[in-house]
């Protein structure tokens, strides 16, 4: 999902850019200080999930939880996982410093559309479930797409890189999915009101 | 408050440290009269069929090009023009859907071990068993070249290193310092 230095032109590294510094100041304007601890928590599980590789499937693909980040952070999720990508790529290596506005907006986005479309759905005990999952595992598939997209201003044709990346990225959006499944099942029985949700009884 | 932290740092803690993302790395060296490399995905995963291209550094012209096969794994000859010339080379690897890496093989670094040994002008013709002395010098560079071979390799991946646990747990701190500092200013203006 990162893209590496020297692959996309100019003019989608500044788009990029400018997206993701919209975004990000948008998510700094919208957080409350108590908010600040769960996000920086949730930044860094997003920076470490990246070193967990999926072995499965035909490519070398791993972990983002961007659609968890994007359910629990809203637009706060833009500063999350900037600050994560940034310390991805000083301290790691990947992707790298001058594709991070695209990288942020990749990963970003998806997990902000993913909240409009399904932290409605975590309200209700009964629904809970089946939104935490899509939310998971549609933001890898819509990263994915972004990501073709971002690749095809450049120079790789659409269908191909979007073919090459979905497919690569299927056994994650399956994983991702229970991880936060799983994840926001359990902040509800903790810890309700990060969520903003009543917690089962 | 106090159960989310606790959770998000065991969710942190419970994820396989020693396990790997993706990153494409590229690592070359000379042996004999080639160029010799390998490529593969941060973690250890073999990169198939990556299209390999070797470059100028200074003009950026494309000098050779070659495929990698099915371990990762390269070799290529550098045409004559370029052995005259002897400049830095960019050895890029294109591992499509965004994966690229690079390996920088300064002149100094290969021009010594390949010239060395480039088959002399003529043998010497009269006897098979003789041996001058600049074949000498290319029979024992070569076989020292092939030697050094796996620590010239090593020596490569050393400089790319897989990310550690001072990796992690240093960008965790950076993170948590960060917060830190956002939660600081945004209570002196709430006071103020």
């Amino acid at each position: 999902m990162h893209i590496s230095e020297g692959v996309l032109s100019a003019p989608v590294l500044i788009s990029g850019g400018v997206l993701a510094a919209v975004g990000t100041v948008i998510g700094l304007r919208r957080i409350d200080i108590d908010e600040i601890m769960p996000a920086a928590l949730l930044s860094s599980v997003f920076f470490v999930a990246s070193l967990v590789h999926v072995p499965i499937g035909p490519g070398s693909v791993h972990l983002v939880l961007s659609g968890l980040l994007g359910l629990v952070l809203s637009w706060a999720c833009f500063p999350a996982i900037l600050i994560g990508l940034f310390l991805q790529a000083v301290f790691f290596q990947f992707g790298g410093l001058t594709v991070l506005g695209v990288n942020t907006v990749t990963m970003a986005a998806p997990a902000l559309c993913c909240h409009y479309l399904a932290r409605r759905w975590l309200e209700t005990p009964s629904t809970r479930p089946i939104a935490a999952f899509t939310a998971g595992s549609l933001s890898i598939l819509f990263s994915s797409l972004l990501t073709a997209l971002a690749l095809s201003l450049s120079d790789e044709g659409f269908t191909t890189a979007a073919q090459a990346i979905i497919i690569a990225n299927l056994p994650v959006m399956v994983i991702e999915g229970c991880i936060t499944l799983f994840t926001i099942g359990f902040i509800v029985k903790v810890q309700p009101e990060i969520l903003h949700v009543k917690a089962a009884l | 408050m106090k159960h989310s932290s606790l959770f998000c740092l065991a969710l942190i803690l419970l994820l396989p440290l020693s396990a790997q993302a993706h990153k494409l790395s590229i690592f070359a060296w000379p042996e004999g009269s080639e160029i010799r490399g390998e490529v593969k995905f941060s973690g250890g995963r073999q990169a198939k069929n990556v299209n390999i291209v070797v470059q100028n550094r200074l003009d950026s012209s494309i000098v050779a090009e070659t495929v990698c096969d099915e371990k990762g794994d390269f070799r290529l000859t550098l045409p004559e023009q370029t052995m005259k010339t002897k400049p830095d080379l960019l050895i890029i690897a294109n591992g499509g859907e965004g994966h690229r890496g690079e390996w920088l093989l300064e002149a100094k670094e290969y021009a010594a071990v390949i010239s060395d040994t480039a088959p002399p002008a003529q043998a010497s013709a009269s006897s098979a068993v003789a041996v001058n002395e600049s074949q000498l010098r290319r029979i024992v560079a070569e076989e020292l070249s092939k030697g050094l071979s796996p620590i010239r390799q090593s020596l490569a991946e050393s400089i790319n290193p897989e990310p550690g646990l001072r990796d992690i747990l240093g960008g965790i701190g950076w993170i948590l310092g960060i917060a830190g500092m956002a939660a600081w200013a945004s209570r002196r203006k709430s006071i103020s």
